[in-house]
């Protein structure tokens, strides 16, 4: 009978995990529950959830600070920022939908644990660039602290990086610190219709080089977009080229002009509906505009040098039934394909990406194909050898998400 | 600092004969005379001499370097340039200094990809003056970066007068290539955002030389901004000042950077420079501005008013780009203005948490007294980053001691209001004994055991920032009690 545990004390938590590594079980390690389905199936004794370790601490707005309990939903921290103009400026995507756990949102430990970010990140960051501190507990069941609630720190090692993003694998997290950021007055979308990948991919560099500090730019294919957005005398194959603007209602308005100004006439441009606008964006970055085709299981994440873009598109516009849209840029790839192209398409994929450099991440699929493919791309042994030092070097019984990552 | 190990210091012959089939002679710092370059870093009262420079020109030569030296026994201490103001780069006794001044190419311009590919041995302003005439810059910049290596950047998460807006090194660099010291090499990261698997560009960054040798970065550029302006904003008291800053940031603006400087400094620098400080005032804030010219003029706008209402005596916004520089022009001289009024200064380098700065100033101003030595302030208000500069005068004897502890106190006083040892310098050997005031030894074994990850043996840059050696075979230990621990009693679900 698997054991599920709430702690809702560090001293618990150190005396599960001495406990667990003394009698040789293993955990599988959850916030609130969103995100199970990413990584490899685990099957262990017990699992533990963050649940009720959860609330704000610490939060002055003028610090632009906020500390955190790591069960804390995302909601409640999302909502607290903006009753005080604030927001993380990493736009931490929601994975409830993708992996149709509806655990509204996930929580804040969680968010960066996974290393979350939305089409924010190009210029933003992620959810790596705004930790400031964190405490934990390892697999020896030692509690220990890194960083702190200032902004700038070189006092040690930057351990809260190392931990963001290593999905519960190093380290129970037992408290987060990290930095918010006034939030923009208003946003404003414009689209631009109907561009081939290369065009939009252009439009896009051009944009992102220039100083008018655009926030959001994505491409969507017409087999995505017809499905989100009409407009009069346009096919219904019509793509998207989106561009956001975020800042004061007066800084928005100058950059619209100087964006404009930077588009060639000959493509067709429209300003998009605040509410139809904010609806894309969402699903643009809840990786949601896939579920218009039903049950799509296998997705992936490209993280890519954006003038990559078009090579990997090509590659694998041949193959059926495959959907993708890029967002950050050109920077991130989304692709979507059914299970059978899976085993084949990916190693492809991945050797393409290799070629320019990049990362290439199974977020979903049924785990016969996890296994077979892996969820990172292979890595060179010394960086394999590596990697599974420095989980040694937290946990070494492997007891925290064991085999979750595929790293050991 | 670590004992030396005689025997190392022995075989130092040895080791010259095996480097010799490696490098060239140029290559190969040995005598007495020439190693002297290398005794000390910006942490000037260290002095070590090396046993011997290696100045590799390739990545290869480096993995064949550091395995020789692991395969010897050899401690290896990384320098770029030598700015570190923590003792970073001083050398040991039984150990050699791998310099990375060959490093010096620039690799790659991707004005498509936003990116550059640099050598680490490449200055942090030649990135910038590489790319200015396309339009772009590379983000971090600190006031030495005319002469400190992006290499050394990576090491110290080196910040700047922006950072508040746009980050630090940590969240302007794409990739890296690193040496481990057992030889192998390894690319992280590239021109893409995000890298699978551990975030080891995040743990490399701001590790001090501790876990790889960085031969190789590649960083993000930005596009320049439309319009720059920069406000001299004069106060009557560092405290009024500090309050200023605090209510331009909640009102919601970020501005690209809010420096600020005391009396002492405006006085020292005008003197050195005209930059065109008010010195009518007790304390001045030099805040910059970024953005489009309509929002640019309503930010200044804005913080005239809040700095009015904050008791501003004066209030001065840059009308061409040049005099924006000339505020700057000041700024970025403080330092050698200083060491002009003063035989000798120490530089320290505290965070703390922004609401603190009132008090903080203010209790170091009594401090100040009671030592009896004088002190100077220029720093990144905006992030809470002090830069405390201490006058003293090492011909006096005991005064360096005093200016030390002064420093200490200083740093105890950042950690009591909630705020960390350095900022952007580093632990190095100056605060490496003051780790245990905020870390815990649980904390520091935890830092320890990545640091067997990298470095099993502790051949990377030993003696700096952790206060005690370990053997990673004792920290590596599992002491499991089977059997033996009860069944938590936790809440199930
Ligand atoms: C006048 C002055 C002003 C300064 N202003 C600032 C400022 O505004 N902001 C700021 O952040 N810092 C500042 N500094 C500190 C210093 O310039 C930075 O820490 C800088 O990043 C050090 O770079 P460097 O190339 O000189 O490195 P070094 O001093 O040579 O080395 C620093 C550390 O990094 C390691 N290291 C160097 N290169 C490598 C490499 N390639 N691989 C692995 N390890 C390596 C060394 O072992 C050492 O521990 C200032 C220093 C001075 C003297």
């Amino acid at each position: 009978m698997p054991e599920n545990f709430t702690p809702v004390s560090v001293q618990q938590i150190e005396e599960l995990l001495k406990w667990t590594l003394s009698e040789n079980k293993t955990l599988t390690v959850k916030g609130r529950g969103g995100k199970t389905g990413f990584g490899h199936l685990m099957e262990t004794d017990c699992t533990v959830s963050l649940e009720k370790l959860s609330g704000i601490l610490n939060y002055d707005p003028a610090e632009l600070v906020m500390q955190a309990l790591p069960g804390t939903p995302l909601d409640e921290i999302e909502a607290a920022l903006s009753a005080n103009n604030q927001h993380l400026a990493f736009e931490p995507m929601r994975l409830g939908q993708l992996y149709n756990t509806h655990a509204e949102s996930g929580s804040i430990g969680g968010t960066f644990m996974a290393n979350l970010s939305g089409p924010r990140r190009f210029k933003a960051g992620a959810a790596r660039d705004h930790i400031l501190g964190i405490k934990a507990v390892n697999g020896r069941g030692q509690a220990y602290q890194s960083g702190g609630m200032v902004i700038k720190n070189v006092t040690g090692y930057d351990m809260s990086k190392l931990l963001t993003g290593s999905w519960g694998t190093l380290s129970i997290i037992t408290e987060v610190i990290f930095k918010v950021l006034p939030a923009p007055q208003t946003s404003q979308s414009l689209c631009v219709l109907n561009q081939q990948p290369e065009a939009a991919l252009a439009l896009m560099t051009k944009l992102a080089q220039s100083p008018h500090d655009i926030s959001g730019l994505a491409y969507l294919p017409g087999d995505l977009s017809k499905h989100y957005l009409h407009y009069d005398g346009i096919d219904d194959d019509t793509s998207l080229t989106m561009i956001r603007l975020e800042g004061s209602v007066l800084s928005v308005a100058e950059r619209l002009k100087s964006v404009m100004r930077l588009i060639p006439h000959k493509w067709r441009t429209e300003t998009m509906q605040q509410e139809a606008s904010q609806q894309l964006w969402t699903s643009i970055r809840d990786v949601s505009v896939f579920t218009i085709f039903g049950n799509t299981p296998v997705i992936m994440k490209l993280s890519i040098p954006p003038a990559a873009a078009t090579a990997i598109t090509d590659f694998i516009k041949a193959s059926a039934g495959v959907h993708w849209y890029m967002d950050a840029a050109g920077g991130w790839l989304w692709i979507s394909m059914p299970e059978v192209l899976a085993t084949t398409l990916i190693p492809g994929i991945r050797q393409k990406v290799a070629m320019h450099g990049g990362s290439a991440v199974l977020y979903s699929a049924i785990e016969k194909i996890k296994k077979t493919v892996g969820i990172f791309s292979p890595q060179p042994a010394a960086l394999v050898a590596l990697n599974k030092r420095i989980k040694e070097s937290f946990d070494p019984g492997n007891i925290l998400n064991p085999g979750r990552l595929g790293l050991v | 600092m670590p004992k030396p190990d005689p025997a190392i210091i022995a075989g130092r012959q040895a080791l010259i004969h095996a480097l010799q089939r490696l490098v060239s002679d140029e290559q190969l710092i040995t005598d007495q005379s020439s190693l002297r370059v290398y005794e000390t870093d910006g942490l000037s009262a260290y002095r070590q001499l090396p046993m011997l420079v290696v100045l590799p020109d390739s990545t290869q030569q480096v993995a064949e370097i550091l395995k020789i030296c692991s395969e010897m026994h050899t401690k290896v201490v990384p320098r770029g340039a030598g700015t570190s103001l923590s003792g970073g780069a001083l050398p040991l006794e039984d150990g050699i200094v791998l310099g990375l001044g060959k490093f010096n190419k620039i690799l790659d311009i991707d004005y498509d990809n936003r990116c550059v590919v640099v050598q680490s041995g490449v200055t942090n302003l030649a990135i910038t003056d590489a790319v200015k005439q396309r339009g772009f810059y590379y983000a971090p910049d600190p006031s030495s970066q005319i002469a400190c290596t992006i290499g050394g950047n990576v090491s110290e998460n080196a910040g700047g007068v922006h950072c508040l807006k746009y980050g630090l090194t940590s969240n302007n660099i794409l990739g890296l290539e690193i040496v481990l010291i057992n030889g192998e090499i390894l690319r992280l990261g590239g021109k893409h955002m995000d890298m699978e698997a551990y975030d080891l560009l995040g743990i490399i960054t701001g590790s001090e030389g501790l876990l790889g040798v960085v031969t190789e970065v590649t960083v993000r550029i930005l596009p320049d901004p439309e319009t720059v302006r920069a406000m001299l904003l004069g106060f009557p008291s560092n405290e009024t000042a500090a309050v200023c800053v605090g209510e331009i940031i909640s009102q919601g603006i970020i501005p690209a950077g809010i420096e600020m400087m005391d009396k002492l400094a405006i006085e020292a620098t005008e003197d050195f420079c005209q930059a065109g400080y008010p010195l009518d005032c007790e304390s001045l804030l030099i805040v910059e501005l970024d953005g489009p010219a309509a929002e640019v003029n309503q930010l200044i706008e804005q913080v005239s008013s809040i700095a009015t209402e904050c008791h501003a005596t004066s209030i001065k916004v840059s009308q061409t780009e040049a005099e924006r520089i000339r505020f700057w022009t000041g700024r970025k001289a403080a330092f050698p203005a200083i060491g002009r009024i003063s035989p000798d200064y120490y530089c320290m380098d505290g965070t703390i948490p922004r609401k603190q700065l009132p008090h903080v100033l203010a209790r170091m101003a009594e401090m100040s007294k009671i030592y009896g030595l004088r002190i100077a302030n220029v720093f990144h208000a905006g992030d809470g980053n002090l830069h405390p500069l201490i006058l003293y005068d090492a011909n006096n004897p005991g005064e360096l001691e005093q200016a030390e502890a002064f420093g200490t106190d200083i740093l105890r006083l950042c950690v009591e209001v909630g705020g960390v040892l350095t900022g952007e310098h580093g632990v190095g050997i100056e605060k490496r004994d003051l780790m245990s005031e905020v870390f815990s030894e649980q904390d520091l074994q935890q830092q320890l055991r990545v640091k067997c990850a990298f470095d099993p043996d502790g051949y990377l840059n030993p003696g700096k920032v952790f206060p005690t050696l370990h053997r990673c075979a004792e920290l590596g230990k599992l002491h499991v009690h089977h059997g033996k621990l009860a069944f938590p009693d936790i809440p199930r679900f």
